[in-house]
């Protein structure tokens, strides 16, 4: 018995090693998961990330409003931003990177605070990055405490060495209200509306890689895609056929995904539904010329599993589908810029969250078809040179 | 058939190498409409080679193919749809049923709709597959399957047919239709290459054949001449009584005697050719020899690929 056991352990072992496949998924797969997973979440347990930028308008030009400039100033999470109009800052949340709030302080708020009331600072932010947003707040909130406290340090001082309490006013409590950066639009979300694009787009990318880079190996281990050359059907025809297939199915995937969403769920569709068919066209396209990517660097019909699930995800986590872009170290932003999950997310969230016309998903548009371009072309020619 | 006829395929001093493995050595050879050119050899000789060369799929490292006597290159698409091409592996698509499976290749083979249907509709019928049309492939037995990939391969009714090894591991009943149908196919008009390491198939159904060995072409010719190469002779394998005379067999005229177990009594003899059977058997009764038995065994591919190049047919070469 323990001879059966310790020969079967060992031809296990031999066994193990001999396979890269499952060596590849037992500790490559989830090397490259933990390390995307760990830069991008790292700001949220307290590692070092590059700070938010934060536009403030200072309409009050009062002590008050100096005080909470100079601790914005001291502020490591913030870089600040110094600009005079509410418009400007307004329209910079949620069409600029690292900007998911602004700040205005508005006229009068330093006499109101000493004349004992409670004016508010107005937040403008993105709802599409309320994890970030709730994170700066809790910074401003902190802040305002700090000047207001030592505001009224002052003013006790103050009182007590003119021993007439009564005849000053003790200052008042400063506070904030948010605001949407774009009318019309809500300043919280349903969770839903992020997740259904993110994991749509997840799953639509890992779809597409396993369906085209499988077929096309079944295809060559069958012989069926031999005796399709020697048809006279032009080989890169063939491939245009099979990937055009699989971006139709992408394409429905997606509409099911969303119809769910929106029964299920209750997710917002945006001003237009139709609109949200721009970002999937250019999501199922560069999928798909991906998936002809990973068919052309793959080595056997085996190793398509590990080497698409590991591109898809890492592609959908620094691509912001899981979490948000801003998470991410500067580097892997940088990164994210080439990944057409970036762009498609970001349509998905002008669309759906920000609430804005069909336009606005025009230019991610043309970002995610170019990426599938580039992904297209080179499948097509390794693709080919290996086959011809 | 007519030998004045131009090939139309032609293969001329190709050679191809894997990494340092010379696959194809200098290869020539052609096929000519009507015949059928036996393609034969142990595995890893080449032939698949050979095939994928002739079939443009591959590109030789030197010398060059000619379609209809025209490079590829200069019609790849054209030049291919004169090719039909019958690989070793099924090549099929499991889920689809036999006639969607015939209609796609057709169809890709540049048929129109209706042209499509007809084909199919006779090639299934040709085949014997018309009662099984509408069921998925993976159903079918191993010779079904067969039958389909070669109705597949010749649905378009190509000029030039490229068989790989079409029969492994098929029934002998599905063999026997195999064969049979590249036969009528040659007889009307179309050139077939045939590769098999199954002497006995190239035996009943080459026009010609051509052994390849280790990536060489070692024997050219119709099926007599490449026998003759082998310098084999008849055989009578016999199984006596009693005891041979002094001397053996050697006042036999014409007759060696090439092997013998003497406490089972049986002896080979090798004759100068079947013509001298009855000469023998008569000879041997002069000698009082008491022949309770006999085989006879004419030369064939076998022996002549033994001959040739010191192992068997089916002998792997690495």
């Amino acid at each position: 018995m323990l001879r059966a056991i310790w020969l079967t352990a060992q031809n296990e072992a031999r066994l193990l090693v001999k396979d890269p496949i499952v060596l590849f998924m037992l500790l490559f797969a989830p090397v490259v998961i933990i390390t995307v997973a760990g830069y991008s979440l790292g700001s949220l347990y307290g590692g070092a990330t590059n700070s938010f930028r934060l536009p403030v308008v200072d309409l009050d030009h009062g002590k008050l409003a100096d005080g909470m400039i100079q601790a914005l100033r001291q502020e490591r999470a913030v870089t600040l931003e110094m600009l005079d109009d509410p418009d400007e800052v307004r329209r910079l949340v949620s069409r600029r990177d690292r900007t998911p709030i602004a700040m205005v302080i508005p006229a009068g708020t330093s006499a109101a605070v000493a004349a004992g009331l409670q004016p508010r600072l107005i937040l403008f932010v993105d709802p599409v990055r309320r994890v970030e947003v709730n994170a700066l707040e809790l910074r401003i909130d902190e802040l305002c405490r700090r000047v207001i406290g030592q505001v009224r340090m002052a003013a006790q001082t103050q009182i007590e060495s003119l021993g007439a309490p009564q005849a000053l006013t003790f200052p008042g409590d400063l506070g904030f209200v948010e605001q949407p950066a774009v009318v019309g639009e809500a300043v919280t979300v349903n969770a839903f509306d992020q997740y259904v694009p993110g994991f749509g787009v997840t799953f639509l990318l890992i779809g597409m890689m396993l369906g085209i880079a499988l077929t096309l190996f079944d295809e060559r281990d069958w012989g069926t895609l031999k005796r399709l050359q020697v048809s006279g059907a032009p080989l890169t025809g063939l491939l245009l056929g099979k990937l055009f297939a699989r971006f139709i199915v992408g394409l429905a995937q997606m509409v099911l995904l969303f119809a769910v969403g929106w029964a299920l769920f209750g997710i917002t569709l945006g001003r237009n539904p139709l609109a949200l068919i721009i970002p999937t066209v250019g999501i199922s396209f560069a999928a798909a010329a991906l998936g002809l990517v990973v068919a052309s660097i793959a080595r056997a019909h085996d190793s398509v599993m590990p080497l698409g699930v590991t591109i898809s995800m890492a592609m959908a986590a620094i691509g912001g589908c899981w979490w948000p872009l801003d998470f991410e170290p500067g580097w892997m932003r940088e990164l994210a810029r080439w990944m057409p999950t970036t762009w498609t997310m970001q349509a998905f969230n002008d669309l759906m969250i920000r609430n804005q016309p069909p336009s606005a998903a025009l230019r991610p548009l043309a970002a995610t078809v170019g990426i599938g371009m580039i992904f297209l072309g080179a499948g097509l020619v390794r693709f080919v040179s290996l086959n011809e | 058939m007519s030998l004045a006829e131009a090939p139309i395929l032609e293969a001329i001093e190709i050679s191809k190498s894997y990494g340092t493995r010379l696959a194809l050595d200098n290869v020539s050879l052609a096929v000519r409409p009507g015949e059928i050119a036996g393609l034969l050899g142990p595995n890893g000789a080449g032939k698949t080679t050979t095939l994928s060369i002739l079939a443009t799929l591959l590109r030789p490292d030197s010398g060059r193919v000619l379609i209809n006597g025209n490079p590829p290159k200069t019609d790849r698409s054209g030049l291919r749809r004169m090719l039909g091409l019958v690989p070793q592996s099924l090549a099929l698509y499991p889920a689809l049923s036999a006639a969607q499976n015939v209609w796609h290749f057709a169809r890709m083979q540049g048929l129109s709709r209706d042209e499509a249907k007809e084909c199919c509709r006779r090639v299934l019928e040709e085949v014997g597959l018309s009662d099984r049309a509408d069921d998925p492939m993976h159903a079918f037995s191993g010779g079904m399957k067969r039958l389909l990939n070669l109705a597949c391969g010749i649905v378009h009714r190509p000029p030039v047919l490229l068989l790989d090894e079409p029969t492994v591991g098929v029934d002998l009943q599905s063999r026997e239709q195999i064969l049979t149908r590249i036969r009528h196919y040659a007889d009307a008009g179309s050139a077939v290459i045939y590769s098999t390491h199954y002497m006995e198939e190239a035996e009943r159904i080459c026009d010609r054949v051509l052994l390849i060995d280790r990536g060489k072409l070692i024997a050219e010719g119709d099926l007599e001449k490449v026998i003759s190469l082998g310098g084999g002779r008849p055989r009578i394998e016999l199984t006596y009584r009693g005891q041979l005379p002094d001397g053996r067999f050697g006042s036999l005229a014409g007759v060696r005697e090439v092997g013998a177990i003497v406490s089972e009594g049986k002896a080979i003899l090798e004759m100068n050719s079947l013509a001298q059977v009855a000469k023998v058997l008569h000879g041997l009764r002069g000698l009082d020899v008491n022949v309770i038995d006999f085989n006879l065994h004419s030369p064939n591919l076998s022996d002549a690929f033994i001959a040739l190049t010191g192992h068997t047919l089916r002998d792997q070469v690495l």
